[in-house]
């Protein structure tokens, strides 16, 4: 069987019939791919790693745990470093045609290619669907100083009524940036 | 998911803003009464430090005071009746007509009555109480009738009371901050208040209505 040509990446139901009139129903899926990523969130991402992003986009397909992944990098400097290894890739996970979700790395192990760590520097986030073939979108996620929270103005309420809640917050100005919150 | 402001300052007579260093949220409402935890979360992901230890409790409400009168300006003692009215939390009565004055919570004293005594503290009969049905506040099942006692407060603004009724509230939210020896009060929070008024206008004319289609 030839796969038809069809204009768009989409995720299509492929179903068989004998005779040109009853298919079968077993909701199994062709995948035209062509992935471009739209939007990655959250932006602003733990130094400690492990913040579950997703990615947004087109052209998603289900193309299996060992094919799907992802790559930081830097729009700059190019490709990155991390634990040795360059470009700087982990294992995604597809969640929708739309949608798939990447956990972050600890700042710790991302670095330049001259072994500078990459702060709290821009850094882009690709995906791939098949073959290590990249997107190229530059969607920049940033690492931040977690804020502390330190005070609460009160530590009780009515059930039944909505009041203002002040936390007292150090954001770490002098290491974060003010634009990016 | 709703992305709100996070941090906020305020500009001081034209200086420029400092940077933000509090995050501004409202409490959630919720059914029932017990102990939550609010966590704050930079990016909606990770919720990163400790959370907040955080109660939530029913609200106080006024069913009826007594006296619903007195001298204008002696510190004469009111019982509040009402329900969520808990000596260890934050509470505030205010007493006034257009100025509200606060009562400070130095003044406040805790009484538990039983039921019996509540029906006793009405000055009526129960018999009085079935038809004045119009003053009374149903309980719900296990829901406790509380009583407060306050000093009043001089009569605010007679002038403006002409001797007729003062409003009285009791709430958590009106924090009243002295600012000064002029007595300027600031209200710091800018909410709706949490208060029940009892308007003993209203209250009396209520009575003397269903006292008559008995």
């Amino acid at each position: 069987m030839y796969i038809p040509k069809y204009t768009k990446p989409d995720i299509l139901e492929v179903e068989m019939s004998m005779n040109g009139r009853d298919f079968t129903n077993d909701k199994v899926t062709y995948g035209f791919y062509d992935a471009f990523v739209i939007d990655v969130s959250p932006r602003l991402i733990s130094k400690r790693g492990g913040t579950n992003m997703h990615v947004k986009g087109f052209g998603f397909v289900d193309s299996g745990a060992a094919e799907i992944a992802s790559k930081f990098g830097s729009k700059d400097s190019g490709d990155l470093v991390c634990s040795a290894q360059s470009p700087c890739t982990n294992s995604a996970k597809f969640v929708d045609k739309h949608t798939i979700s990447v956990v972050s790395l600890p700042q710790s192990v991302v670095n330049y290619k001259d072994g500078v760590n990459i702060g709290e520097d821009p850094m882009t986030v690709e995906v791939s669907v098949y073959n290590a073939l990249y997107t190229s979108n530059e969607i920049e996620v940033h690492y931040i100083y977690d804020p502390e929270y330190k005070k609460l103005n009160r530590d009780n309420v009515p059930r039944n009524m909505q009041f203002p809640l002040i936390v007292t917050t150090d954001f770490h100005w002098d290491k974060n940036d003010k634009e990016l919150f | 998911m709703e992305t709100m402001p996070l941090g906020s300052s305020y500009a001081k007579n034209g200086e420029k803003s400092p940077d933000p260093d509090t995050v501004v949220c409202p409490s959630a409402k919720m059914k029932g009464i017990g102990v939550g935890s609010l966590a704050v979360s930079a990016n909606g992901v990770d919720y990163e430090g400790d959370s907040f230890v955080f109660y939530f409790h029913e609200a106080a409400d006024i069913y009826r005071i007594a006296p619903q009168s007195g001298p204008k300006d002696s510190a004469s003692r009111i019982k509040l009746i009402g329900g969520g009215l808990k000596e260890n939390r934050d509470l505030y009565a205010r007493l006034g007509n257009y100025r509200l004055e606060p009562i400070q919570r130095e003044q406040v004293q805790k009484v538990l009555w039983s039921q019996e005594e509540y029906l006793d503290s009405m000055l009526m009969n129960n018999q009085d109480l079935r038809q004045f049905k119009a003053v009374q506040h149903k309980l719900i099942d296990k829901e406790s009738v509380e009583t407060l006692y306050i000093r009043a407060s001089e009569a605010p603004t007679p002038s403006l009371t002409h001797g007729g009724p003062v409003f009285m509230a009791v709430g958590q939210v009106i924090e009243l901050d002295v600012v000064g020896e002029g007595s300027k009060r600031r209200l710091d929070t800018v909410d709706e208040p949490a208060v029940n008024v009892t308007d003993t206008t209203v209250q009396e004319s209520s009575v003397s209505e269903t006292a008559t289609t008995p």
